[in-house]
């Protein structure tokens, strides 16, 4: 069964997503709201690591490496100016967006296995990654007319 | 006539009446010293645009000056009576005033005539249009213009130039009363009526310290509460304020937890079983999704987090639950603070629950700060479109476009409405290279001083600010023009319960001041802005013939003037809209037959998710098939944005007094107003000063991670652990509350959180006496003062 090791995987992936959220809340504190909400959704993907690396060493622990083609470049450091939010912006949506995606195949799989907690914390997770994509998505929209078009 | 002093007796004589009667007639009037009523030779119809209660009045004019005021007894809002701005605060236009146009030179403001401000103006923005098109414009105006000028101003900005980046400072004060009734019934819009509270059982105030900030309305109350049948009252507050004192249940929440609140209240609601499960089910939708996220926030959660007593939160729902009719209003308390939406929307919700909307003494007033914020909001001034329009909606854009005769790609519905904060930033990072400032003063009023200062100050904006005084703002600018103020110029306005008022103009402005209809007009001009077929844009250059093309814009959504005339307004006062054909005298209650401006045609918005602000889905919108039903809608609670640590401990909030308005550019002008509050103070309770060492009157700094203040403490019965500043006196960095505040917002409306900021606080040295705050309102003292300063009184 390979499902350990994507968990693993998975683990990760929530863990360098709570550190590009902390990056972006300290690399963008010019734009407050993208400081809030993305210290906000760090809490959370923190949250959210925790919880999913407790079930995971419970119940599907991983004797391997994760699938290492699949782990995500980290995101620590930040770009600036308003194209350079844009830019971060957008990175930081593809990392949530593949987060997410793992999340409903996660909850899938759960299906399979019957794993009803595996299930839940899938559901819940995926649905609260799918604000945070939704935010970004909503706040790349809001920026980039003035980035890509008068920006200096 | 009553002929006394409105600024020891605030609101004034009582007129006790009992529920479902008419309240009484009480006509105050104010003439200046030496002036008989024989010497006035006119009276000039309006109403007071000192607060956003629009009390209706007549001004007295004497050799070309104002020389009083009286209430006019007719008038719905008010039946004569006047409150101490109303009363006294026109004097303020009468010193001070801007008289011919400024222009910076070598770095400094130097006088100048129309032609040469107006060139420099047009020049500036007609090459940037030219460079950089029209996303390097920026306008930021105000809740204290007219009708015909917001929608003026929102024709040239949205038709003629097409920039996205107009917003008022109407984003301070009213941006959640706005976004909270969008979320819940479709579209802005207040759904009920003052008259409510004549009928009312129960009175519920969010955050909203009616008795200072719109005392007339609270005279109406005191009326009612000292009348037969009186009505129960809960005030959710920090402050012990005047309402505070007459509640049967005050919640002196810690500032910031309002939403741990209000998801309990209607948490305790469902389980009491107290909803009106057959109005549930007929009007609203979204039940589940309230109860599942309500779920857990039960009485003894919220009073961990809000600091109150369980049983209190449970008594105060059993009000609600026990009374048929209530009134709830909600003010910058709910407004100001992180999650605003979501709590105003809880307020909406108990209503909901309950069926309390749309029937006499059933109802909600989400308040506005300002007197004409309402019409900044309707006439797309801001960040909306005209008439409630939904800029998502195709339709709505074509309707626009057609009665602009412009192409519909102009106007600017490709991109979300630009919100004032993030104006600012545009225009600190150069991308708004043009910004004009109308009627409001963003160096004091607009969060973290230090940074608004340097972004108006700076090289990489051109500044242009239209006022009536050389304020903080307009001292920054790159361009000052004089502008006419109110009773100045004639236009209408409307308040807090959809109430529109004429007023005429009864003096000529200052010096060479202009209105800022006749600014813009002559902007637009020079910049020869034009329509499809190479008419001038806007078409019009009178305030009537700005009105009735408001009038025109107005025809078919929620606010339509269609209906109504100068003449009408002159004759009756104040009329709410709607007023059509079908209801020519106008409408005193939306949604009486609990039919909501929720289908896909008619709304102004799809929704948002109140957590994070994203846009609900077009398709997800018309999926739920609301259909005219209200939206129950909430947000898990989550702690404010700045919580106290251990370096800075204690919650500042910010506020305001009885005696001045906004950053005091007429009040502090009064002399009647400015000796009752002449100076800044800073409010902590018994507790922590004692803790402190601080004393009545010690001079302290209040220190944040953005700056500091010095002032004097006034020793209130504020809440432990809470700090209180009022906002009006920025004429120094030293004495400006928003110095301390942070750059955060709501993410749905996103007005700015003024309401919590950790800071901490340290005596600098022994005062000269008591602080010179007011004694006979929130910030009464808890000890009587043992000197006397005269502001006892």
């Amino acid at each position: 069964m390979h499902l350990p090791r994507y968990l693993a995987m998975l683990v990760d992936t929530e863990r360098a997503l709570a550190d590009a959220y902390v990056a972006m809340s300290a690399g963008h504190r010019a734009d407050a709201d993208v400081t809030f909400t993305c210290a906000s959704f760090a809490r959370q993907a923190t949250a959210h690591a925790a919880e999913l690396a407790a079930t995971v060493e419970d119940r599907y622990p991983s004797t391997g490496d994760g699938p290492d083609r699949l782990r995500p470049a980290p995101f620590t450091t930040t770009r600036t100016g308003a194209v350079g939010l844009l830019r971060d912006l957008a990175e930081l949506h593809q990392l949530a967006v593949f987060a997410e995606t793992t999340w409903e195949l996660v909850e899938q799989v759960g299906y399979g296995l019957r794993d009803r907690e595996l299930i839940a914390i899938a559901s819940r997770r995926s649905t609260g990654l799918g604000v945070q994509v939704a935010w970004m998505r909503t706040r790349m929209k809001a920026e980039a007319a003035q980035a890509l078009l008068v920006a200096t | 006539m009553v002929l006394e002093d409105r600024i020891s007796d605030i609101w004034g004589a009582r007129n006790p009446f009992a529920s479902g009667g008419v309240w009484p007639d009480r006509v105050d009037q104010f003439l200046v010293d030496g002036v008989e009523e024989s010497d006035v030779e006119t009276w000039v119809r309006g109403a007071c645009l000192l607060c956003s209660n629009g009390c209706g009045l007549e001004v007295a004019v004497s050799g070309g000056r104002m020389v009083g005021v009286r209430g006019r007894a007719e008038d719905r809002i008010n039946h004569g009576r006047l409150g101490p701005k109303g009363l006294y605060g026109w004097q303020g236009e009468q010193s001070g005033r801007l008289t011919t146009p400024l222009i910076r030179r070598g770095g400094e403001l130097v006088e100048t005539d129309w032609e040469t401000a107006m060139g420099a103006i047009v020049e500036r923005s007609a090459a940037l249009l030219a460079e950089r098109g029209p996303l390097s414009h920026g306008f930021y105006t105000s809740g204290q213009l007219m009708i015909e000028e917001y929608y003026t101003l929102a024709v040239i900005g949205k038709a003629g130039i097409g920039t996205p980046h107009m917003d008022g400072n109407t984003r301070l004060c009213t941006a959640t009363a706005s976004a909270a009734f969008q979320e819940s019934f479709g579209t802005d819009g207040q759904p009920s009526s003052y008259t409510d509270i004549d009928s009312c059982d129960a009175l519920f105030l969010f955050g909203h310290n009616v008795a200072e900030t719109q005392t007339v309305l609270w005279a109406r109350m005191l009326d009612r509460l000292d009348g037969p049948e009186p009505p129960r009252l809960v005030c959710v507050d920090p402050r012990r304020t005047n309402v505070a004192e007459r509640a049967s249940v005050h919640l002196p929440i810690r500032n910031g937890t309002n939403l741990a609140l209000m998801n309990a209240m209607v948490h305790e609601l469902i389980a009491t079983d107290a909803i009106d499960h057959d109005y549930v089910a007929e009007h609203t939708a979204g039940l589940e999704d309230l109860e599942r996220l309500t779920a857990e926030a039960t009485p003894e959660w919220a009073a961990e987090i809000c600091g109150v007593p369980a049983a209190d939160i449970r008594r105060a729902v059993e009000i609600f639950a026990t009374s048929d009719r209530v009134v709830s209003t909600c003010s910058m308390g709910f407004y100001q603070s992180h999650q605003a939406t979501a709590a105003s929307c809880q307020v909406n919700n108990l209503h909901l629950l309950r069926g309390m909307l749309g029937r006499p003494g059933a109802g909600i007033l989400q308040m506005n700060g300002q007197p004409s914020a309402e019409n900044n909001r309707e006439a797309g001034c801001g960040a909306a479109l005209p008439g409630f329009r939904n800029w998502n909606n195709p339709e709505h854009v074509a309707e626009l476009a057609e009665l602009w005769n412009v192409d519909p790609i102009v106007i600017p519905h490709w991109t979300p409405p630009t919100n004032a904060n993030q104006i600012f930033r545009y225009a600190e990072q150069g991308s708004i290279g043009f910004l004009w400032i109308a009627g409001t003063n963003p160096a004091v009023s607009m969060p973290e001083l230090a940074r608004i200062r340097s972004i108006l100050g700076g090289e990489q904006c051109f500044v242009v600010v239209s006022d009536g005084y050389l304020t903080e703002t307009a001292q920054l600018a790159d361009v000052v023009l004089p502008a006419a103020l109110w009773a100045e110029k004639t236009g209408t306005y409307t308040n807090v319960d959809r109430t529109v008022h004429l007023q005429e103009k009864a003096v000529d402005p200052p010096g060479q001041a202009r209105s800022d209809l006749d600014i813009w007009v002559d902007y637009a001009r020079r910049l020869d802005l034009r329509d499809k077929d190479g008419r001038p844009l806007p078409p019009w250059d009178t305030p009537e013939a700005a009105f009735e093309g408001w009038k025109a814009c107005s025809a078919g959504r929620p606010c339509d003037y269609s209906g109504l005339t100068y003449a009408q307004l002159h004759e009756i006062g104040g009329i709410q809209w709607p007023v059509t054909t079908d209801t020519p005298e106008g409408t005193e209650r939306l949604y009486v037959d609990g039919v909501f401006a929720t289908t896909a045609e008619y709304c102004e918005t799809w929704g948002h998710d109140l957590t994070t602000g994203s846009p609900v889905a077009e398709a997800d919108f018309r999926a739920a098939r609301f259909e005219g039903r209200a939206i129950l809608k909430t947000a898990p609670y989550e702690p404010a944005f700045e919580t106290p640590d251990e370096e800075y401990p204690l919650r500042l909030t910010t506020g305001r007094t009885v005696y001045h308005f906004h950053t005091r550019t007429k009040t502090s002008r009064t002399v009647q107003l400015n000796d009752a509050a002449p100076e800044v103070w800073v409010e902590l309770s018994q507790p922590d000063a004692f803790r402190l060492g601080i004393s009545e009157g010690d001079l302290v700094r209040v220190s944040s991670r953005r700056g500091h203040i010095d002032a004097p403490a006034r020793i209130s019965h504020v809440r432990d652990g809470v700090v209180f500043a009022p906002w009006h006196y920025g004429s120094q960095a030293v004495t400006a509350a928003n110095e301390l505040t942070l750059s955060a917002w709501d993410p749905v409306s996103k007005q700015p959180e003024f309401k919590v900021a950790a800071v901490n606080v340290r005596r600098l040295r022994a005062g000269e006496g008591p602080a010179p705050a007011p004694t006979i309102t929130a910030s009464a003292p808890v000890t009587p003062l043992v000197r006397v300063t005269g502001r006892e009184r």
